[in-house]
């Protein structure tokens, strides 16, 4: 087993780390209080680190799926939202790559991959979270057209992406069977956005509802067949936990430099804080904790690559999500209790650390489901049992 | 066009050590990067390929065989060929002889019209190589350039730093430029361009390669110069305190001013 990067993936971290550090270091601040600027995010496109493993002909990368979790490790160790923001607006390439017809692939995915146009990837509702399929927007045929109603909560890039992926019932009585995926564009009669949430953490990010009043969209809109929407979602969501696993990584990681810094230069008690053993035996904990997560998310995108459909994958990704997700509050948590008040303080970025830990262990599948996915399918089963 | 770039490893200089016993850098203390100055040569050069057309540049170094990731990393920002300079031959060499070497390197690759230098590396901070190279290849130089305007294919125009503003230089080609951080904010590589530069093959040469090199002129035996010691030089505070009338106290300060050369 070889676990170091290629010469590739590692050209690649470092490009996006000298990025990172360049540009969005000098303004996590600004963006926390006014948005992230998504001509940074073009910039990243032209960088050529978009849409990684999209294919060549489109403009992507033809890579696998580790050059993506590296992209995104090193751009959340600098600014998680900038992150998530970023990796959304290619998203919806990814499911019309995955499931669309060449004619959507033209529409959407090469402007996409150029940085012309973004995605916005929509699934939650205010009354469907973890329940997703309690959810309440409609698709209904129409002749050649569609009719979508309803609405999305807690959506990125609401309002600022051109085109967006969402689900919908075509026929609930067919519950699973019913759903369909549909590719609104910003503009449609009838689609409208609500206000940019006031987050805890994630500050930075476009993060808002979504409304649909009567909107109709051509059949050629519809990605796949109606109905084809379960198939569709259940196949991308382990993609969407490994990349979360990889921005808490990040966070992670953000948060053991910073407080190995200053633990090497706080003195206390006549000597730096880093010589006493009760700073040690965390450092050990939240280096090998951190490591571990990193692990199981490499071990993930392997088995991405090798077949999306690996039950082994399934298992991985919930697993590779909430043990992320719990490493980034708990490494969060100790490096700021390692920097004291000035670890609480504006000053140094771990209370910032700290807010956006938290927001990992909820979105894109709470830890609590996670885990219940884990242990049904540690016990065989793939029904999930609450 | 054919532009050749010269860079040279230098250790990441927040961790370099010293060795304690021949006061040259351990290299194997911190990990090596291309000498900053260099970087905006490199970025130069690849300017020029993108404004002006058939454009070929090339990276050369004189290093270590680790100067090849410094290469590779060259390479990344879109340069046509790199060059390592690799022997035990040419370890130990100071300016004189490294510029010798990489003066006969040049000479070998041929057909060149500008070579373009980092100012200085910062690790050593003498900035004689660049001068050097162009005193062996009898060629045209200006040094700590700000900005390069083409009047011809032929002909540049430069503005060279002084230490209160600049000259215009005007300069027939072939020549050796070097050049100071003030030319341009080096970009950052594509991967897609870094992807395309990580398959290229780096060409290296020893001292067999140069023709008719005299070995006199490299490495330990070509330096009449070598480091004997370095020191960080002990800043010592005294305070003298000057007393008299406002007049006597001034006429005092100027003389003492004038004692140690300060004005």
């Amino acid at each position: 087993m070889d676990f170091s990067f290629t010469e590739e993936q590692q050209t690649l971290k470092k490009i996006v780390r000298e990025f990172a550090e360049k540009k969005l270091a000098p303004r996590v601040r600004e963006f926390e209080e006014k948005g992230i600027d998504y001509d940074l995010v073009r910039e990243l496109y032209k960088l050529g680190v978009m849409g990684l493993s999209l294919p060549s002909k489109y403009g992507g990368g033809d890579t696998g799926f580790l050059e993506s979790i590296i992209v995104m490790e090193e751009l959340a160790r600098i600014c998680p939202a900038f992150t998530m923001a970023a990796n959304d607006t290619w998203a919806g390439s990814v499911v019309i790559n995955s499931f669309g017809k060449i004619s959507q692939k033209k529409k959407y995915i090469i402007p996409n991959l150029k940085g012309e146009i973004f995605s916005s990837f929509a699934t939650t509702e205010a009354g469907a979270g973890s329940d997703t399929f309690s959810m309440k927007t409609t698709i209904i045929p129409d002749g050649d057209e569609f009719i979508v109603n309803g609405s999305k909560a807690w959506i990125t890039n609401a309002s600022v992406a051109d085109y967006y992926i969402i689900w919908g019932y075509t026929d609930k009585s067919k519950r699973a069977r019913g759903f369909t995926t549909a590719i609104l564009d910003k503009g449609m009669k009838g689609f409208t956005f609500g206000k940019k949430e006031d987050l805890c953490g994630f500050r930075a990010s476009f993060t808002g509802s979504l409304y649909f009043d009567n909107v109709r969209i051509p059949a050629e809109n519809i990605i796949g067949a109606p109905g084809d929407g379960f198939l569709h979602l259940m196949t991308l969501l382990d993609a969407g936990r490994v990349a979360m696993a990889a921005i808490a990584n990040g966070i992670s990681q953000a948060a053991l430099e910073t407080a190995i810094n200053y633990v090497k230069q706080r003195e206390q008690f006549g000597r730096p804080l880093a010589d006493f053993q009760s700073i040690r035996m965390t450092l050990a904990d939240m280096w090998t904790e951190l490591e571990a997560s990193k692990l199981i998310s490499y071990k993930c995108a392997y088995l991405a690559d090798k077949n999306p459909m690996d039950e082994e994958l399934i298992k991985l990704a919930s697993s590779a999500k909430y043990y992320a997700s719990e490493v980034a509050m708990k490494i969060a948590t100790d490096a700021l209790q390692m920097c004291g008040s000035m670890g609480y303080s504006k000053e140094m970025l771990l209370e910032k650390y700290f807010r956006d830990a938290k927001f990992m262990s909820i979105g894109e599948g709470t830890t609590q489901i996670q885990k219940l996915i884990l242990a049904s399918r540690i016990l065989g089963s793939k029904k999930v049992i609450l | 066009m054919k532009i050749i770039v010269c860079i040279k490893q230098v250790p990441e200089s927040t961790e370099a050590k010293l060795d304690p016993k021949t006061f040259t850098i351990d290299r194997s203390s911190s990990k090596g990067i291309i000498n900053p100055f260099d970087v905006n040569a490199v970025e130069e050069a690849v300017r020029i390929a993108e404004k002006l057309e058939n454009v070929e540049t090339i990276a050369l170094s004189m290093g270590p065989p680790s100067a090849e990731d410094t290469l590779k990393e060259a390479l990344t920002y879109g340069l046509d060929a790199a060059y390592l300079l690799s022997d035990k031959a040419f370890a130990g060499a100071d300016t004189l002889a490294t510029s010798y070497t990489i003066a006969k390197a040049i000479d070998k690759i041929g057909n060149y019209d500008l070579i373009l230098c980092g100012k200085q590396a910062i690790d050593g901070d003498t900035a004689q190589v660049g001068p050097g190279i162009a005193e062996n290849l009898n060629l045209a130089q200006a040094t700590n350039v700000q900005k390069i305007d083409f009047v011809d294919d032929k002909t540049l125009k430069v503005a060279s730093e002084l230490e209160d503003g600049y000259k215009i230089i005007e300069i027939k080609l072939p020549a050796v430029l070097t050049v100071t951080k003030e030319i341009n904010i080096p970009r950052i590589p594509s991967f897609k361009t870094a992807r395309l530069a990580l398959k290229k093959v780096i060409v290296k040469w020893t001292a067999q390669d140069l023709e008719n090199i005299d070995k006199s002129k490299i490495g330990m035996d070509g330096s009449p110069t070598s480091v004997i010691k370095v020191e960080t030089p002990k800043i010592q505070k005294s305070t003298i305190f000057l007393k008299g009338t406002p007049s006597q106290i001034a006429q005092d300060f100027v003389q003492k001013l004038k004692e140690r050369y300060l004005i």
